[in-house]
């Protein structure tokens, strides 16, 4: 089986904005640079924190835009605003001296939002999923969850980030031992670390969830199961699943967050949650929830198909350019690709029929 | 079929025995000879050697789905994977190792020389002192004794190589062990077959 289902990364970016927009979503154009300042102060909410910095002719500091989300937040009116956007983000992988031009596409809801906002977002992560592949996942969880769990335990923030790291990794043996190390009891961190590393379907999760013994579960039990009610009933049931590993940066996320994956890709291609953090660090008084898809990282997987009703015009020297024009216009004229190559040239390999036109200009079906 | 990369040398060895014995063997590997991947599609499962500082690289890139690695590369890549169990074999310890008597001289730039530059960099930005990273591929003991470095930061499992040169450690920075390290991605998929063999191996 193919890994995805799609044939061109451009076509897909282009179907995955039309989707935003049949829901209400207007596009979002945004320029490459922003000033530096602005990415230093919101630096951890940045996938990674290496910046391309350079300085335009006046000497002001500028960087490469590593994010989009910041710069649509600045940019939005506290008013209920819902873009789209399908940009390049331009980051250095960890190991490598290169700069990655990455094409991004993705949405922000920014506004009073309630259930059915949440659950709107969601629905369109799982539908962009599936214009990928018919086999994806989407893990959620709740940042107000985990920031519950940690609170009640006396950590610092150092030790809080050591510990979310260990969540995020699935890290049951060095969470413990961290927590135990900074006078957590035993049986507490234990208890913490099994809750953290849960994961499986809504159904199965929840209860389990609910039985916790956390403030606030309950209320965060209910937003998860409305979520789920919301994306049963659309089919996609069984692609969601709760799965507490999925982590973003606790001063910018306050509620569900969530990651999806495609069989056959080894690395995350949607990542989304909740930020009205951020919008609180940046002045502005509002809920917002948005994802992107890294369709930029998918080119590899993206099935090379050959071509089966393609054909090649292979001409003799001395056919008339004329004559060779309006062959390739006739058997080109219901859509087939039609490649035109000189005797003695190459053929290409999705080629499935052959036609020869000799240096009189008659053509004949090889 | 799941994928796993060993670390090539004893600890992969060591490794493997416990995967056997959770039911989760391929006796190909025991025969002598040059080849690189060993399967067994009774048990489902292939195995390939890497060297132990790649392990990490194959299984965040997916090459492989689970592999197993050391706390001491996982602490300097920072790879992006699930840690999903500590195996409790390959125990030693990131330290800080000197000349025997050595002081400090805090008002000089403290050369460290090491394997490891971004754990040794983290534990003295953590001290707020400033340090010149030499980084060399091996025989770190001998820095400090020709004066390349003050002190190194390696791997101490007795102390022996270092007190015959001279040297003892100074200060622990981190306990290390190896670990099974997943995919992200790919465990969504295989969350079974992974599971089992991770329940397996920490019953062994």
């Amino acid at each position: 089986m193919e890994i995805l289902r799609i044939t061109d990364i451009e076509e897909t970016a282009l179907a995955l904005k039309r989707l935003y927009a049949q829901h209400g979503y207007r596009k979002f154009k945004m320029s490459r640079f922003e000033e530096l300042e602005f990415y230093i102060d919101n630096r951890s909410f940045l996938e990674d924190d290496r910046i391309t910095a350079f300085s335009d002719p006046s000497g002001k500091l500028l960087a490469l835009r590593p994010d989009v989300t910041l710069s649509i937040v600045k940019n939005a009116r506290e008013k209920s605003e819902k873009v789209y956007y399908g940009e390049y983000v331009y980051r250095t992988p960890r190991g490598s001296g290169t700069i990655d031009e990455i094409l991004q596409v993705g949405l922000e809801h920014i506004g009073e939002l309630d259930a059915y906002g949440v659950g709107e977002v969601i629905w369109l992560a799982l539908e962009s999923l599936h214009t990928l592949s018919e086999d994806y996942i989407l893990d959620v969880s709740h940042m107000g969850l985990l920031v519950s769990l940690l609170g009640g335990l006396g950590l610092d923030e150092k030790v809080q980030a050591e510990v979310m790291r260990c969540v995020g990794e699935k890290n049951a043996h060095d969470a413990v031992r961290i927590l135990t190390s900074h006078g957590v009891e035993e049986s507490r961190a234990r208890e913490f670390a099994e809750l953290a590393s849960m994961s499986g379907s809504f159904k199965e999760m929840l209860p389990r969830l609910r039985a916790a013994d956390v403030p606030q579960v309950s209320e965060i039990a209910d937003e998860l199961e409305q979520i789920y009610r919301t994306i049963e009933q659309t089919g996609n049931g069984s692609k969601v699943r709760i799965d507490l590993s999925v982590v973003n940066d606790m001063i910018y996320y306050n509620g569900v967050v969530f990651s999806g994956y495609v069989n056959g890709v080894p690395f995350r291609v949607l990542s989304g949650g909740r930020y009205d953090r951020l919008l609180e660090r940046l002045g502005k008084k509002s809920g917002a929830i948005g994802f992107a898809v890294y369709l930029g990282k998918l080119e590899r997987y993206v099935p090379q198909r050959v071509g089966e009703s393609g054909a090649a015009l292979v001409y003799e020297d001395g056919a008339s350019p004329e004559r060779i024009m309006s062959e390739m216009q006739r058997l080109s004229a219901d859509g087939t690709p039609v490649v035109v190559v000189r005797e003695g040239g190459e053929l290409p390999q999705e080629a499935k029929r052959v036609y020869r036109m000799g240096k009189d200009g008659a053509l004949t079906n090889a | 079929m799941l994928n796993i990369a060993l670390p090539k040398g004893r600890l992969g060895e060591k490794a493997y025995g416990l995967m056997e014995r959770a039911g989760f063997g391929c006796p190909e590997i025991h025969e002598e000879g040059r080849k690189l991947i060993f399967e067994n599609s009774e048990t489902g499962v292939r195995y390939f050697w890497v060297k132990p500082s790649d392990v990490a690289i194959y299984v965040e890139r997916g090459a492989a789905d689970v592999g197993i690695v050391g706390k001491d590369i996982l602490l300097e890549y920072e790879p992006d994977v699930y840690e999903l169990c500590d195996l409790g074999i390959g125990k030693c310890r990131m330290a800080v190792a000197a000349p025997v008597g050595y002081k400090d001289n805090t008002a000089q730039t403290l050369r460290v020389a090491t394997k490891f530059p971004n754990i040794a960099r983290a534990f003295f930005s953590s001290r707020s002192r400033e340090i010149d990273i030499i980084k060399l591929n091996g025989s770190i003991e001998l820095a400090p004794i020709l004066n390349l470095s003050d002190i190194l930061v390696d791997i101490v499992e007795t102390g022996t190589t270092l007190k015959e040169n001279g040297l003892e450690p100074v200060e622990d920075i981190v306990q290390i062990s190896s670990r099974l390290i997943a995919n992200k991605a790919i465990y969504k998929f295989k969350i079974d077959e992974i599971e089992r063999l991770v329940q397996g191996v920490k019953s062994r």
